[in-house]
């Protein structure tokens, strides 16, 4: 009897399994056992990089992580059309961003751009369809994109983060769609010794953020958010840091096609005047004239954006222009452009005497670790270069800077050949690494310089500025100069003109690029120049109608840079008078003591001007002169709440970028369905070519540990269902005979 | 109860899913198992590695090298220790690389990123599940402590716990800052290894 119902039972479940259930079991437990031999497989797949990723047989296991793919969900390709008049560069720079996912995308794209430029205009463009920016309070722009991002609309917002740094936001770029985001800007063209030239940041060199970190807004209990934007975390001394420090990645070289992160740039120059020696020295380019002037073009068309661009050119024949006056007339009121090559001091006696002059001077040498790889190489070079133009009567000293600071003498030391060879000994050994702590290394080089020194007192700061607190330092160097002069020595592929320039002003001295390091003897040469003849000074512009003119006080000039000023006036008619001087910037208080003695007095008559064609972008430039007046008097203590009032209602009057007034375009119609996600993605930056990215790759950091267990207990589930059920089939059986 | 048996007890189907349950339940169990038991031998390799460091150097064959001698755990490890990491009573010991099998038995320092006490920022990377287990409860302020080859004790502050997208690009550190980074997967409660995202403990030196 038990045999019969022993055998029916079986035949049963042979075919209740054989119908589903038991396959069901089977197949179940086959697809987790496939969970597990695939994940470690995959995970291997990934740590073997990127070469066996593409194999075929590996691919069907990639879908879920095939990094490469998210990584660049954005793609980016910068175009520059730039047009030279005179003194002006006008450019319009397009961003073209390609959202090669398959999912609605945002982009988040942190950027350089020069730090004198005024962006005066935004414009989105999809395909023939434009969609033109507006000037908007920094906080209502914000608002406005944030409302167009959730409702599905397409958008575009520009924020300043720093006078150099920019943040480009495009909200919902449909998938695989393409859309560009084109700015234009005018800035001053650079002028120094009779060589004009312009430039064009195209990447950064990450920064340092000094100061404990803020907590705020990474509290334990909050939402945990995905960081997408930064690398860096805020601090007490840049509370902005996660935003000026945007995730960088390694060029990548393509076998074909364009560069990767391309940019082209196309410019027109009409200098005015006859040219000579067009060059670029970072880039090959290709130089055409024709009749209206010089069109130029990167040679390859397109090239990484992993180094500056700069444009160099000279007068032909090197006569220098002495006087150059640009105009715009804009809602009845006229703007002038104003740039004067003062006077020179050449007679052979005069300079010599100037370079006789005994000087302290200090060098302050970046070793931080941004400075590691080619950058530290030209640093060296530049410093053993300024060593052996100092003379026996000269003091000097240097001190070098990571997180901490180290001085090679405790004070100021002749420079003979004993010390020299120490120094130069000295400077071989430093490496490049640690933090980049610039205050206390300033702090200590102004107070080993001697108030009561009756000596030049020179301060040459070596540096890639890569910091995020600049103000601190602008209003260090703006207490503590006392007779000094700081001169700034950028170094790089990509440094923060922003601080080299701005340093410099407060320091009263100059700033000097060295891109690579064929420039290094050349540019140190011309350092020394300007360091050993005399100064122009005492400037004083007489306007012959009320006039508002930036700078409101003209600096003192070193020699063969020129005055340039810009300012608003009531009528374009009368004679301008300008009289300077001549000083060697010797010891004792400011340049009230003209030591060079010489007077010298000019007259430009602006009549002439009325038939002169209108250059647009004047009225631009005059308005970023005052806006970068007055942040540099906010540095100086002025109230900030006074100085962005003003600031705003100059931004939106002239329709600039400013750090309280954004661009924010959107579209009226609604683009994403609302059922679809919308992704936000940073563009990376390219490493600044000759540096050191550190990054790490992630780890490998979870076990199946959990899966193994629930999969484990999952069997035991089922093996004592089966039974339960083999054992009601049994007692269905049994009642049935 | 022997197989047989319990075939004919269940059917085979339920024999399979009984050695099925087991084996799962047993490589859950191993790989704990594995987690802790190795420690136990890591750290006597530690402990041997300080003890040259200390007693060691009169007989050091190469006085100018670096007084740290890394020791393996087992003899057939291709890893070492390089640190041990303090969180309030517990300790772990720190291998050398963060790459493959040898997370399996402790936290590795990922490769790349500075050494051990060094200026810069150490990345330290573990098994969510194992040894890492405990970043989930971690909290802002608390205190990190790492021993480095010499002895030296290195104390750390919790600045920060953030969580990354692993597919945006690599783990970018400052190499300006000293501080020490553990990361391990995220969510904590995820099941299936492999995932994209990461949690990031962000401590700094003081």
């Amino acid at each position: 009897m038990f045999n019969i119902r022993r055998r029916d039972l079986g035949r049963h479940l042979e075919t209740l399994w054989s119908q589903g259930a038991g396959w069901l079991v089977l197949s179940l437990i086959a697809l987790l056992l496939n969970i597990l031999v695939a994940a470690p497989a995959r995970a291997d797949e990934i740590n073997s990089g990127n070469a066996n990723r593409y194999h075929p047989e590996a691919g069907q296991l990639l879908f879920v992580q095939d990094e490469n793919q998210f990584t660049n969900a954005i793609h980016i390709q910068t175009s520059a059309t730039v047009t030279v008049s005179g003194l002006v560069a006008e450019v319009w720079y397009q961003q073209t961003f390609v959202n090669e996912s398959d999912q609605w995308q945002e982009a988040v794209y942190v950027f350089p751009l020069p730090e004198n430029a005024a962006i005066n205009y935004m414009e989105i463009q999809i395909g023939e369809r434009k969609i033109v920016g507006e000037i908007k309070e920094k906080r209502e722009a914000q608002r406005i994109y944030q409302a167009a991002k959730t409702a599905g609309k397409k958008a575009a917002l520009l924020d300043q983060e720093r006078p150099n740094l920019f943040t480009q936001k495009v909200a919902n770029i449909a998938p695989g769609e393409t859309l560009a985001v084109q700015l234009r800007y005018v800035e001053q063209i650079g002028y120094s010794a009779g060589q004009f030239s312009w430039r064009l940041p195209t990447t950064l060199t990450p920064r340092y953020m000094p100061g404990p970190f803020l907590a705020a807004g990474h509290e334990q209990n909050s939402t945990i958010s995905i960081n997408k934007l930064g690398w860096s975390l805020p601090t007490t001394q840049v509370s902005d840091a996660d935003r000026i420090s945007p995730f960088m990645r390694n060029l990548v070289v393509p076998k074909k096609g364009l560069p990767d992160n391309p940019i082209s740039i196309d410019i027109h120059l009409a200098a005015g005047i006859p040219l000579a020696k067009i060059e670029s020295p970072y880039h090959q380019i290709a130089v055409n004239k024709d009749s209206q002037g010089h069109s130029i073009a990167l040679a390859a068309g397109a090239e990484s954006m992993d180094r500056d661009f700069v444009l160099q050119w000279r007068s032909a024949n090197n006569d220098t222009p002495a006087a150059a006056l640009f105009r715009e007339t804009l809602d009845n009121e006229d703007y002038l452009l104003l740039m004067l090559v003062p006077p020179t001091q050449t007679t052979a006696a005069e300079f010599k005497r100037n370079a006789a002059l005994p000087r302290d001077l200090i060098f302050i040498l970046d070793t931080s670790g941004s400075m590691a790889g080619t950058s530290m190489q030209q640093a060296r070079a530049g410093l053993k270069r300024a060593l052996q133009q100092l003379g026996p009567e000269d003091r000097f000293n240097i001190i070098e800077f990571d997180s901490s600071y180290s001085s090679l003498f405790a004070q100021l030391q002749p420079a003979d050949s004993y010390t020299v060879a120490e120094a130069q000994r000295w400077v071989d050994r430093l490496q490049a690494d640690g933090g980049t702590e610039m205050l206390p290394a300033l702090d200590a080089a102004l107070s080993q310089m001697q108030n009561d020194s009756s000596q030049l007192q020179q301060i040459i700061f070596i540096t890639d500025g890569a910091v995020g607190n600049e103000t601190e330092l602008f209003a260090r160097i703006q207490q503590k100069l006392n007779n000094s002069r700081l001169f700034t020595v950028g170094i790089g592929s990509a440094p923060n003109s922003y601080f080299m320039r701005k340093a410099a002003q407060f320091g009263r001295g100059t700033f000097t690029y060295i891109g690579n390091n064929h420039e290094v003897s050349k540019k140190m040469d011309e350092l020394f120049a300007k360091l050993d003849s005399a100064i122009g000074s005492n400037f004083h512009l007489e306007w012959p109608t009320s006039a508002e003119m930036w700078p409101n006080k003209i600096p003192d000039l070193y020699a063969g840079e020129p005055l340039v000023a810009v300012a608003k006036l009531d009528a374009v008619n009368g004679v301008v008078k300008l009289t300077g001087g001549f000083a060697t910037a010797v010891g004792g208080g400011d340049n009230s003591g003209v030591a060079g003695g010489e007077h010298w007095a000019r007259e430009f008559n602006l009549d002439e001007l009325q038939t002169l064609p209108q250059n647009p972008g004047i009225a631009s430039l005059w308005a970023r002169a005052k806006i970068s007046a007055l942040e540099d008097e906010k540095i100086a203590g002025r109230n900030p709440d006074e100085v962005r009032r003003e600031v705003v209602a100059l931004g939106l009057r002239h329709r600039l970028v400013t750090a309280y007034t954004s661009f924010v375009a959107q579209e009226k119609a609604v683009a994403r369905p609302f059922d679809n996600r919308l992704v936000s993605s940073p563009v990376a930056n390219l490493v600044a070519r000759g540096q050191q990215l550190q990054t790490v790759s992630y780890p490998k950091t979870a076990t199946p540990r959990w899966l193994y267990a629930l999969v484990g207990v999952l069997c035991f589930i089922a093996a004592a269902l089966y039974r339960f059920l083999s054992r009601c089939t049994l007692v269905v059986l049994t009642d049935r005979t | 109860m022997s197989l047989p048996r319990l075939a004919e007890k269940g059917g085979w189907v339920y024999l399979l899913l009984i050695i099925a349950g087991l084996s799962f339940s047993g490589q859950s169990l191993y790989i704990l198992a594995k987690a802790q038991l190795a420690q136990q031998l890591i750290a006597q390799a530690w402990q041997r590695s300080l003890q040259y460091h200390f007693e060691g150097t009169e007989h050091d064959i190469a006085p100018s090298s670096p007084s740290f001698r890394p020791q393996r755990p087992w003899p057939w490890a291709d890893t070492w220790p390089v640190a041990q990491l303090r969180y309030q009573q517990q300790s772990f010991y720190v291998l050398e690389g963060a790459q493959g099998e040898s997370l399996a038995f402790g936290p590795g320092r990922v490769q790349g990123s500075a050494s051990i006490g060094a200026s810069g920022t150490t990345v330290l990377g573990g098994h969510r599940d194992t040894h890492f287990s405990f970043l989930a409860s971690i909290k802002l302020g608390e205190l990190l402590q790492l021993q480095d080859g010499g002895g030296n004790w290195h104390r750390y502050k919790v600045v920060a716990t953030e969580v990354h997208d692993s597919r945006l690009g690599d783990w970018q550190i400052d190499s300006q800052r000293d501080q020490l980074h553990l990361i391990t997967c995220y969510p904590f409660a995820a099941l299936v290894p492999g995932g994209p995202l990461r949690y990031v403990v962000v401590a700094e030196k003081f």
